[in-house]
Parts: structure tokens; sequence; C-alpha cells
């Protein structure tokens, strides 16, 4: 047998697989084409607006893929119609995200400077120059408090996962179900809850309290993240541990945690972006102070989403402007952390390479 | 239940008098029992359940010291179920049961004095898939053994070192022992385990099936590594490869389920049981006329 | 722009501590939490910052609605609130405290009418009848007796009112059933389409929050709506106007701080509570230049000594002798004036004063007036002292005032008819 060799230079990679740069652009070109017909259509017909469009556009691009791609036989134009349906329904989709992002900073971009991260609002009117005063109060409060529900709510999470997940014990059931049942409490339930205890008992509001509402809120969706990642600890882990002599509590934290590590990590993340937009809650345990204050126990504290609503209610143009810019402060750190998890989780599956 | 058993100490020439022994308790015949070496591991009359299952039934065999004992037999015989017998690992399968006695020099683990995490310290395991903890570099999977079980080293490199040469994977790992043991071969693995398996020093060490995922090469260098380690310690490996069994072990035991739970048809020397053995079923199956 | 701020707040402050009694004692870096009325928000929004600047103190005004505050403050979690309800029977407040009068304000008739020139005037019966769906067009006799000097057009009235409860509801709704009660038959609720006499009239649009009615009336050709005063002038550029209303001197008053200041300034006796310092508006207000409907909003506040209380004092005073005056009118509040203004001072004052060291600690060889003992002991009238233990620290001098001997401490009895309160008073060196 001889092996057949070929000079590198005369191959060149390919993906024939692909559509190419010409195939893109006809598509491409069809579907501004559907449009802008669409568009036409709606202006000289009763139909109106956005969903107008979308409502010719979509019916229209199908029988533009069926026409494409019918002469290819039927596989391939149920294929193009399907493509189509998908990437219609991807559009539809972003519609009201991008709807929602491009509000926010349009409203809000004029409110934010270096001032509006770095000051508070304790000599500011809200309707003051939108140079003046700022949110650091709330963007400190919101840390404090969703760094506290945190630290209360990741411990226990993970615990009631390895509870359920690895003990396995006589209550794993109940422990089961109460994390679930816990993950339908409204959210104004947990401010109430700890308004009715903690608050009243001690007869302050306290970001402490405000942090445990939001811990309430925060530890079945940790506890359930967790629960799932541990599901992916591979059975022969925990059994290699125990064939080299580990006891089950050694097992757990030095060989099945650190395994998921990166997962607990995620699950972390996903119950502080859970809470970090609550208002409800925060309103009966925490509710606003003025100043930038980092003790969690020492009365009151601010946090974005009541600073926003407090913003709102004042109804002055600057006001509401501000109440858009700290809306679109509380959005871009709650994306961070989205980011933040999805890199950490992708980093996950590179290492796992 | 005495922890000492009365045949130690007589046991290097005991085997007549042990079988003897055997067959007045059990009532069975002495092919089940191995020719004894200096103590060593011993099981009387194990049996196993899964729930409502017995899934073996009766099975007494000594493992002599520095030896290795290769478990053959078809498929759902229950040489696996055994195996885990031997370190207290059958207990973690939800529903399952035991009777019988494993005696470990003498001692028998499932006394309820004993701690299963010591057992499991001193007979370790290697699986069939080769499981390496992923969230550690190459080093830390070889001396994970110490760290979970709390045991005191002075010099883990050299140990590190000892382990990994030993399980033949020094050469090929020695300079990215910092690396993500998810970053080996399936072959490489294997002996990674197996080095980790070595790191906590056992006197027996039990494989499951250890090259059913490895090439030609992995495997012979895994069996290399098997008759190394058979000088220091007791080895006990299940194998569905006749000619591996032949190449490693020195006994042979040969499981059998027909149907009901499985027994041991025959035990002995490898050359006999592949040459001259004395049940049928054993001379069908190792000339793979069924299995 | 904020330097300009702080220097005039200062300015105010400066001149309150010189001129009236209502002082901010010290910087005390106290934070005070207040919760409670939304009428009053703006004003809290715009005042707390002055008086966190000058003062040293955080305030934070949470907001939440009267209720809440009430039961924020009932609870102890609010050091202040702020309503314009009074508490209600089940409702248990603390047997300190006292409603502080802080602000007025003239809740407007607005509308909007194109092609109606000239300010409309209306009585309270004329407006019962449009928001009940009596009148429905803008040339409705009713309408065109009161206003011979202009043309109506004959459109229809479009009926804008709140749709979330209100406190602004409540105050119209009472209004017009304090004024026009043959017309107005339901009770007063804080949700409009309650009170509404036969439900809501036919083609009438709720809009909710302030902003919500003002701006739905500005689009809204020929609407009517009630909203604050602020909210009416914030739309002014749409042609929202405001609707001089008839009171009970005859007279037809366009809405400002200063009618809407008259109508309070000076309330019948019938109207305040002297126990409490409850004052319910004026509706049939006979006063020639004041503004009917006018509503008010009462500080909560506890009469007990503690320092957050001190502040609380100091804040409300900030509130009526500096900010108010000087917020009040941008923001379509009418500051109080006169009589009320001297009440609700005297109110303030009474914050803080139960056992306030303050008031029972004197010099050697100088004398405590009693009336400082009669605040810390909440009592008033005319005292009878008495010095029951350590009466070589201190004696009574003139009979109605306290004299300090030698430093040290001695108890002394205030009684004012039957009642009679011990207390420890200190003279110093």
């Amino acid at each position: 047998m001889t092996a057949v060799t070929t000079q590198p230079s005369a191959v060149r990679p390919l993906q024939p697989w692909k559509l190419t740069t010409a195939q893109r652009f006809s598509r491409f070109a069809t579907v501004i084409a559907v449009v802008a017909v669409a568009a036409l259509l709606v202006l000289v017909s009763p139909l109106a607006g956005l969903a107008g469009i979308a409502l010719v556009a979509i019916p229209l691009q199908v029988a533009v893929s069926v026409a494409r791609s019918g002469r290819h036989g039927s596989v391939a134009a149920r294929n193009d119609v399907a493509t189509s349906l998908i990437g219609s329904a991807f559009l539809i989709l972003m519609a009201p995200w991008l709807s929602i992002l491009y509000t926010v900073v349009r409203r809000g971009y004029e409110a934010i400077s270096w001032n509006f991260l770095t000051d508070d609002m304790r000599v500011t009117a809200p309707d003051a120059e939108l140079g003046t005063g700022g949110i650091a109060h709330a963007i400190v409060g919101t840390g404090v408090m969703v760094l506290v529900a945190t630290a209360v709510s990741v411990p226990l999470g993970i615990l009631s996962g390895v509870y359920i997940t690895e003990i396995r014990g006589r209550f794993t059931k109940l422990v089961r179900f109460i994390v679930q049942a816990m993950s339908g409490v409204p959210s104004i339930v947990a401010g109430l809850f700890i308004y009715s205890t903690l608050v009243i008992y001690n007869k302050s509001y306290s970001g402490f309290a405000g942090a445990l509402a939001l811990a309430v809120l925060m530890i079945p969706t940790v506890a359930r993240t967790a629960e799932e990642v541990l599901k992916l600890v591979p059975e022969e882990l925990r059994f290699a541990g125990y064939a080299l002599g580990s006891t089950q509590a050694s097992n757990v934290f030095r060989i099945v945690l650190p395994t998921v590590r990166s997962g607990l990590v995620t699950s972390a993340i996903l119950g502080v972006a859970r809470v970090a937009g609550e208002t409800a809650p925060l309103l009966m345990t925490a509710q606003i102070f003025l100043a930038t204050k980092g003790n969690p126990f020492d009365g009151p504290l601010a946090s974005l989403p009541i600073v926003t609503f407090s913003f709102f209610q004042n109804g002055a143009d600057n006001a509401v402007t501000r109440a858009w810019g700290t809306s679109m402060v509380l959005l871009v750190l709650i994306s961070l952390l989205f980011a933040l998890a999805r890199a950490v989780s992708a980093d996950r599956r590179r290492s796992r390479r | 239940m005495s922890s000492e058993s009365p045949l130690e100490g007589t046991a290097v020439t005991a085997s007549g008098v042990g079988s003897a022994m055997r067959e007045v308790e059990t009532g069975r015949d002495s092919r089940n029992l191995l020719p004894s070496g200096a103590s060593g591991l011993e099981t009387i009359g194990a049996h196993a359940w899964f729930g409502k299952h017995l899934a073996i039934e009766d099975v007494s065999l000594r493992f002599p010291k520095s030896s290795v004992t290769g478990l053959i037999g078809p498929s759902g015989c229950g040489k696996s179920t055994f195996l885990r017998l031997l370190n207290r690992m059958h207990e973690f399968i939800p529903g399952s049961a035991f009777a019988g006695q494993v005696l470990l020099d003498g001692r028998d683990i499932y006394a309820p004095e004993v701690n299963a995490t010591e057992i499991r310290l001193k007979v370790g395991m290697v699986f069939q898939k080769p499981n390496p903890f992923p969230s550690m570099s190459i080093a830390d999977n070889v001396l994970a053994g110490l760290r979970l079980a709390r045991i005191k080293v002075s010099d883990k490199n050299m140990l590190l070192e000892d382990c990994l040469v030993r399980a033949g994977l020094w050469k090929e790992v020695k300079d990215r022992l910092k690396a993500s043991a998810g970053s080996l071969s399936g072959g490489q693995q294997q002996r990674l385990c197996i080095a980790r398996a070595l790191a906590v020093k056992p006197e027996v060490l039990l494989m499951d099936e250890p090259c059913s995922a490895l090439d030609p090469g992995s495997t012979l260098r895994v069996e290399e590594t098997i008759v190394q380690l058979s000088e220091s310690m007791t080895i006990i490996i299940v194998t569905h490869n006749m000619q591996q069994a032949a190449r490693v072990s020195d006994y042979c035991a040969f499981f059998l389920s027909e149907g009901g739970p499985g027994r041991v048809v025959e035990a002995g020397l490898t050359s006999t049981i592949f040459t001259n053995p004395v049940d049928s079923r054993t001379a069908d199956y190792v000339q793979g006329r069924f299995g | 722009m904020r330097l300009s701020q702080k220097s005039v707040a200062a300015l105010f402050a400066a001149v309150t501590i010189a001129g009236t009694g209502g002082t901010i004692v010290s910087a005390k870096d106290q934070n005070l939490t207040g919760a409670g009325s939304t009428f009053i928000k703006n004003l809290f929004d715009a005042c707390i910052p002055e008086y966190n600047d000058v003062s040293g103190d955080t305030v934070s005004y949470g907001g939440g609605g009267s209720g809440a505050g009430r039961t924020a403050f009932i609870n102890g979690t609010a050091d202040f609130a702020a309503t314009e309800a009074v508490f209600g029977s089940a409702e248990k407040p603390p047997a300190d405290f006292t409603y502080v009068p802080l602000i007025a304000g003239p809740v407007a008739i607005a509308y909007k009418n194109s092609n109606l020139t000239g300010t409309l005037q209306l009585s309270p019966v004329t407006i019962a009848k449009i928001f009940a769906g009596q009148i429905n067009t803008w040339n409705h006799p009713e309408i065109a007796a009161e206003n011979p000097s202009i043309t109506l057009p004959s459109n229809n009235i479009v009926v804008v009112y709140r749709a979330d409860s209100s406190g602004t509801s409540t105050v119209f709704a009472q209004y017009l059933t304090a004024t026009a009660a043959s017309v107005w038959t339901k009770a007063p609720s804080g949700t409009f389409a309650n009170a509404m006499p036969a439900g809501a009239p036919p083609g009438s649009i709720a809009a909710p929050g302030s902003d919500g009615v003002a701006n739905k009336v500005a689009s809204t050709e020929g609407s009517i709506t009630y909203v604050e005063l602020s909210f009416q002038k914030e739309n002014l550029g749409d042609g929202v106007k405001a609707a001089s209303v008839k009171n009970a001197a005859g007279a037809y008053v366009a809405p400002s701080p200063i009618s809407a200041a008259a109508a309070v300034a000076a309330l019948p006796a019938g109207n305040v509570d002297q126990n409490t310092g409850w004052i319910r508006p004026d509706f049939a207000t006979a006063v020639p230049n004041a503004y009917p409907i006018t509503a008010l909003a009462m500080g909560i506040a506890r009469k007990t000594y503690s320092a957050k209380n001190d502040s609380v004092r100091d804040f409300f005073n900030y509130i009526l002798n500096t900010c108010a005056k000087a917020q009040a009118p941008t923001l379509g509040y009418a500051a109080l004036t006169g009589n009320t203004l001297k009440f609700a001072q005297g109110r303030a004052a009474g914050i803080s004063q139960l056992g306030n060291p303050a008031l029972t600690t004197v010099k050697r060889n100088q004398t405590l007036p009693g009336a400082s003992l009669l605040n810390a002991a909440g009592l008033s009238g005319v005292p009878t002292l008495r010095v029951t233990k350590g009466g070589n620290v201190c004696r009574v001098v003139n009979k109605t005032n306290i004299g300090g001997t030698r430093a040290g401490t001695c108890d002394v009895r205030v009684t004012v008819g039957t009642t009679n309160v011990t207390l420890k008073v200190t003279v110093t060196k």
C-alpha cells in the first residue's frame, strides 16, 4: 500500500456544507425584500405597526421559501420553510427584548455620568440638574444585600442539593418538595414574611432584612440548579472516592463539589440575577436610604429597584430620566452577571475536554 | 464470631485441612478453594442479593498474598458483584444484601465494629471505566486518596513518582503533572487510576475489567503493570479476555450462573483451569465454546 | 447649580434660626425613616436633601401611601409618617403620637377644550353633576348659567378619573360629598370609581396616577379631570386649563398656592382636634379668596424624647418654616400660613418633649421654667410644683419655677388638676 500525499499548498480547506457568500447574500436580500413588501402592504392596508408587518412578512417569507426550494423537492422546501419559521420566531422573540433595551437606553442615557455612579441623593433632590447627585447609595445597597443574600442562600442551597443528590436521606422527597414549593413563593410574600418577623421584631427596616427576603427567593433557584449540577457528577467518581477509603463527607466536599465547582458558581450567579431586580420584597424590608451606606444592620438601605421606583413616583422630568438611568445601570449589572455565568459554564465545558 | 481465623498460621500448606473444614461447614466441594498463600483475603459462604434477587450464592474462595487471581465467566454471572463484596462497595447499591464472611488477614470485614472506609483503604479498586477526578491535576489525582483518607506522608513527590512508575505512567506524564487528568488518553487515565489506588498502599487491589475500554497497546502496558504489582500485593482481576487471564493470573476462578444465582464452578491454578479443568463447563468456557 | 441650592438652603436655615422658634438644634447624624402619603412625597423629595444638607441628619422617605405610613409608624419601623387620613378605629397608634399639619395642596379641576376661551367657572353642584355624568355637554345650560361671558362649544364632556386608589380621589370625593350632597350620594373612597354615584359615566376614561390623568386630558379634546395643581401646570402648554371653583363665600377662585393657603390659614375651631392635632380641610370655607378643594397632609411623630425624635422635630420645623415656603409655589402646594401654621408649629414643638433631659436640667443658681417641666411631663395647664426628694439640691421659686441650689438630682412632682407626674431634675455646676 502506498500512501498518497498531496502538496499542502494545492489543497485549500473547504466547507462545502455551508452556504456560499452569494447564496447567503441572496437569502438576506430576499428577507429584506419580503419585509419591504410587507411594510408597503401595511402602509396601504388597514393593518398597522410592527405586528402588521410581521403578520404579512412571515407568510410571505414562507411562500418565498417554498417557491425557492420547491424545485429541489419537497424535503428541501420543508427544510427552507422550517428555517424561515424558526428565523421569524427568533426575531419575534428578540423584538420585545430589543425594544426594552432600546427604550431603557434611549430614555436613561442622559442620566448617566461619572457623578451618577459615584454620588448619592442625600443632598440632591430627584428633580435637580442631571449632573448632580447619583445612585451610588443604590448600587452599594443592592451590592451589600445581594452579597449577604448570597452568603446566606448559596451554602443552604448547595447543602440542600447535596442532601437530595448525595445523602439521599429519609427527607429527600420532603426537601425537594419544599424547595419546589419555595420557588413558587411570590416575592411579595417573601417580603411580607421577613417584614412580619424580623422587621416588626427589630422595629426597623434594615438591609439585612432585605437580604434575607432576597435569600428566601434565592434559595430555591440555587438549590434546584445545584441539584441539577450535582446530578451530572458520574457515579463512578463517587465510587472512585469510596474505593480510596474516603468517608462520605470528604467524598462530597473534596470530590463531588470541586468537580462541579463552576456549575455551582453558575447556580449562585443565576440566583443573584434572579433577585437583584426584585422590588416588592425590598419595599417592606429594606425601604430606602438616601446616603451611601454599607452596613446592612444599621437601618434602611437603598437598592436599585426601589430607587428607580422612587424616582418614577416623583414624576418630574429629571427624576424620570434618573429612574431610566437607574434601570439602565440595573440592566447592565444583571447582563454582566449573566455573561459571567455563561463564561464560567463555558470555562467548565472547556476544562472537561 | 472470632476475628482470628482458625487457619491463620497454618494456612501456607493448609489447603487440604481448609478444604476439609470448609466441606464440614458448607458442604461444598474443595474446588471452590484456591491454594492458600500467607493469610491474604478469603471469603466463606458469600451470598449477595439485589433486593429479592439472589445474585451470587455460597462463594468460598481464598486469595493468597502476592498473587494474581482472575475471575472469569460469562456476563451476568456475578463476578463484579463478588468483587465489590470484597471491599464493601456492594452496599452502595440500594436494596443490596449480603450473607457470609469476608476475611481480610483473618478479620471479618463485615463485622459490626469494622469501619468500611478503613477496609476500602486496604482493599483498593480499579474500575472498568477510567474515572480520574476531572477537577484535579494528574499529581492531585494520584495523591487524592491520601487527602480523602487524611493520611500524612513525609515525601509526597517520592510517593507520586513511585506510584506513577509502578503504574507505568511516569515517563508519559512526568513533565505535565499539573495538567488536568482529563487531558490524558483512556489508557493513560486507567493507569492513572491504578497509580491513584496504589498511593494509599493497599494490601489487595481489585480490578473490574480494567482493560475493557482500552486499546491493545494500553492493555499490554496495564497487564505489565499488574504482573509487576503482584510482587507486592494481592490482585484480583475480573476479565472477559481469556488470553488476558492466562497471561496475568496465577489462579483462576470460573463463575457461572446458569439462570440462577452465580456460583463458582471451579477454581485453581490458571494452568490447570486452562489446560486440564475438572468440570466440563469450565473446559467449554475457556475454549470459547460458550459465553 | 448644586452649590447655589445648598447656599439657598443654608440661607433659609440661617433665617429660620434667627427668626422663628423652629431651629435646627445641632448636627446629630441621625438616620430617619419616613413612610406614608404619596401626595406629600414631591415636597419631601425636594425638602429632604436640603434638610440633610443643613442638619447632618439623613432623612429617607419611602412613600407607600397614607395607610402604609400609618402602619409603619404603629409598628415602629418608621420614625415619622405622613397621611391624609386619620388613624382608623382598628389602628392602635402609640399613646404619645401627635399629628402635625405639614402642607396643603389645591386639587385643580383641569380640562381641555380648544374652542373654549377664557376661564371656566364652576360651582360644586355643577362639578358634581359633570363627574356623576348628569351634565355631559360643554354648553349645558347649568354651565352656561355660570359662565355668561364666554361662548361654550357644544361637544361632549369626557370625564377622566384616577384608576388607582389615591388620596387625591379621597379628598375630591370628600369635597363633593360635603358641598353637593344632593348630587354626590355615595361615600368617599380612595378608588374613585367606587365613589361615583351612578358608576363611571358613559365615555369616561380611567387613568393611573396623577401624571396619567393629566396626560390623558392633554391628549383628549373636551375632557375634564381632578388633579394636583402641579400636574395641571405641567400640561398648560397642551391647553390643559384649570377651572375656577365657587366657594361658600360665593366667589369663583382659581386654584393656586395662595388661594389654597387661604383656605387652610384660618380653619373653624370645629375642624381642629386640639387633642391629637388633626385638622380637617374646610371645603365650605367662607374666606373670599380661598380655593375650596384643598387637601391637607399631616405628619405623624412621637412626643416622647429620643435623639431621633429630636431630629423629626427639626425636620418638621424645617418643612413648616423654611422649605414649604420656598418649594410650595413651584411644586403646586400651598405652604401653611396664619393660625394653621401657628397651630402646626405648636404641634411640632411638642415632638420629643416627654422626658427630654434638656427640659429637666438646670444650672446651679439658675431657674428652670415650669413650662419646660410641663412639656417634659406631657401636661398642659397651670402646674403646682413640689420638690419631693433632694430638697437641698433644688427648690420651688415663685411657685412656678424650679431653682437649682447645688449640683445633684432631685425629684419634682408636677401637678395639674388631679394628674401628677414626678420628674427627675438634674442640677449642674
